[in-house]
């Protein structure tokens, strides 16, 4: 957990905005699973919007990826 | 034997004992065919050039009594487990027991890895690609630290067998869990044990994160199964009807996982969940290509209706791409078409993974075609698995062809399709033993089966004994094959008691600033100070293979090397793969000699040599 943490600042520090969009999308992939092995019954509106959310953070991840390689490489 | 049949009661004891009776003679034979062992005698051919004639009694004893057990009228599972277990021990700790230290030049670097994290606290940056993804090393550091020991080098000799038995409790859960009938489950477990010749278990995070996938494969089987499938399959289904049941594959409903159904509780689920994905964290950290290898069999089980949660999928394919991206950029800062520039690329990958393995001298490429060889007929039969059995879901055939879809990410170095093998080879081996033992029940039907009329009864059993004792022959004969192209390299990837004393004596002399090197690769070096006294190797100074003789001893000559380290394993690697002359080891010695070398130490298989006097 020490070394999570250590990474995580770090990875932070290196690219902030990658950082956020991954975590946000784990999250968010982590609420669904949760709502979907509980069995709870979201609306139709409401699913639709969590799945875009999500769709959302990890194509803007996989975006912001291929620039920082693009960049650097 | 039936039960119920007539035989006296002594008979039937005498029966029952009779594969625990088959295995210890096997136990024995083997410890007497591992005293008996010559090291000092192995030839171009490897380990089983060393081997005598006990060695082949005690394969032959444990494969009977592995196949007596399975093939009686109740298998029992504790029998086979003790079983298997001597089985994995003649394949796998042979090598460790009869060899006098651990082999492989890798194994020794690996252990270098983890002193230095040691030492240090952290990986070190811009010196290897592997220390990029430097969790399996930090693993091997606590663990080094946690027994009292200043390095790794304790774990070596006997990780590969150690890792083997880790590898067994999840290969055994995806027997159980993968569709296919009891014992056809034992038979193809003893198959994946007796067709892993590809030698990734050694001290490695490759042999480590095989261990992540199998354990997040077995979880994902044991934990959705496959809703039940409505199919209105005529007699004689045809193509196209096989074509549309194919197509449905690719519904949303399946994508959504919707298809499949846990097993456990909410709560149990979602607890297995967070398991597996702390598991895929740890992958995603400590080695390249599994993590890709893991995404790949999550989709195909989402594809086979056996995961329900595609989520995992994402989850997978983020923490290898953050990764990646953050945890790693020291190894792709300049590297970018290393990772991306095969991507796509066939043919360049099948021919640097094939045609560019197959070189050296005629021994080595016939071990490397019996190889390839065995690859084909696994494979061959496990088509032939495919076709026979009826199943609920494909999910074994998907597992399988999934892996092949990692040569079209990467070639990684050459050995792409050795991984491609390695990562199939549970399920290919499950379908292989359905070509013997196919299953009789599911919705989704043969390809292929033996038509056999009612009035042919007796040959229906007669072929079902057929096919068991066709089953027993191949275990046997792939377990041989298996053990003899594994241990083919071992004449030079296997080191005597010199050759590590000789790097131990450079360790020892040498200063920090001085350059130590070898000729060609393979010695038990780098295994301490890789910062401060990396150990270079001459031969790979340029692209593998295209080495020579002149070539090693002008990059020698010109480094102005302080150290060189020469080597009995170092001269069968150049005789068996890099295509030198038979003893070119002494005049290439003879020419250091006379270009300022001096002979410091020697050993009757290692010579170390410094440039002028030792001071």
């Amino acid at each position: 957990m020490i070394a999570l943490i250590g990474l995580s600042i770090r990875a932070l520090a290196v690219a902030p905005e990658e950082f956020a969009t991954l975590v946000a999308g784990i999250a968010l992939l982590g609420i669904r699973s949760v709502i979907a092995t509980r069995g709870h019954q979201l609306t139709r509106s409401t699913a639709r919007l969590l799945d875009a959310a999500i769709a959302f953070f990890v194509v803007l991840f996989l975006i912001l990826v291929v620039i920082r390689f693009s960049v650097l490489a | 034997m039936m039960p119920g049949s007539r035989e006296a009661p002594w008979a039937r004891r005498a029966f029952s004992i009779l594969p625990l009776l088959l295995g210890l003679g096997g136990a024995v034979f083997w410890l007497v065919a591992v005293h008996e062992a010559n090291y000092a005698a192995m030839n171009s051919f490897g380990l089983i050039s060393v081997m005598t004639w006990p060695f082949y009694v005690a394969i032959a004893l444990a494969v009977a009594g592995f196949l007596v057990e399975l093939m009686g009228p109740i298998p029992r599972t504790s029998r086979l487990v003790t079983l298997i277990v001597l089985l994995i021990v003649i394949m796998f700790a042979t090598a460790p027991a009869v060899e006098p230290v651990a082999s492989l030049y890798d194994s020794w670097l690996h252990a270098g890895f983890i002193q230095y994290v040691i030492e240090h606290g952290r990986a070190l940056n811009h010196f290897d690609a592997r220390f990029s993804w430097p969790g399996a090393f930090s693993l091997g550091a606590v663990l080094s630290a946690f027994v009292g020991r200043a390095n790794a080098l304790g774990f070596l000799r006997w990780f590969p067998p150690f890792i083997e038995l880790m590898y067994l409790a999840p290969v055994i859960v995806i027997a159980r869990f993968s569709g296919v009938g009891h014992r056809a489950g034992w038979l193809g477990i003893a198959l994946f044990f007796s067709c892993n010749w590809i030698y990734q278990d050694y001290f490695s995070p490759q042999a480590l994160n095989y261990l992540f996938y199998l354990v997040i494969v077995a979880t994902v089987l044991a934990t959705w199964q496959p809703r039940p499938l409505e199919l209105d399959e005529p007699a004689h289904p045809t193509l196209w009807h096989r074509w549309t049941l194919t197509r449905r594959s690719l519904s949303m409903l399946r994508l959504g996982g919707h298809e499949a159904e846990s097993t456990r509780s909410s709560s149990a689920t979602l607890v297995i969940l967070l398991l597996l994905c702390l598991v895929l964290l740890a992958s995603a950290m400590s080695h390249q290509l599994t993590p890709y290898a893991t995404i790949l069999a999550l989709i195909a089980m989402l594809f086979g209706r056996r995961l329900g949660r595609p989520e995992l999928v994402v989850v997978a394919g983020l923490f290898a791409v953050g990764w990646l991206s953050l945890g790693a950029s020291d190894f792709w800062l300049g590297h970018l078409n290393a990772i991306f520039g095969s991507i796509g690329r066939f043919g360049g990958t099948i021919t640097a993974n094939v045609t560019g393995r197959i070189t050296g001298n005629a021994d080595h490429r016939l071990i490397v075609n019996a190889r390839i060889l065995e690859v084909v007929a696994l494979y061959l039969l496990a088509f032939i698995g495919a076709v026979r059995r009826r199943t609920e879901a494909r999910s074994l055939e998907l597992l399988a062809a999934s892996a092949f879809l990692l040569l079209a990410l990467q070639d990684y170095g050459g050995e792409g399709l050795l991984r491609v093998v390695l990562f199939g080879l549970p399920f290919v081996t499950l379908l292989a033993a359905s070509a013997f033992l196919p299953n009789r029940s599911g919705a989704i039907g043969p390809h292929w089966r033996f038509r056999i009329s009612p009035q042919t009864g007796t040959v229906h059993r007669q072929g079902r004994w057929v096919a068991r004792v066709l089953a027993g022959a191949v275990v046997l004969v792939f377990f041989t094959v298996t053990f003899a192209v594994r241990g083919g390299n071992d004449a030079f990837e296997s080191f005597t008691t010199g050759e590590l004393a000789a790097s131990e004596y450079v360790y020892v002399h040498a200063k920090v600033g001085e350059t130590i090197w070898m000729a060609t690769p393979f010695m038990p070096t780098n295994f301490r100070n890789i910062d401060s006294m990396p150990v270079k190797i001459a031969a790979y100074q340029t692209a593998k293979t295209a080495s020579t003789v002149d070539f090693d001893l002008f990059t020698l000559l010109s480094a102005h090397a302080h150290w060189i380290i020469l080597s009995a394993s170092q001269a069968a690697w150049g005789v068996q793969v890099g295509g030198y002359a038979k003893g070119w080891m002494a005049p290439f010695q003879a020419t250091l000699l006379a270009s300022g070398y001096r002979v410091v130490a020697t050993w009757p298989t290692a010579t170390v040599l410094h440039l002028g006097p030792l001071v």
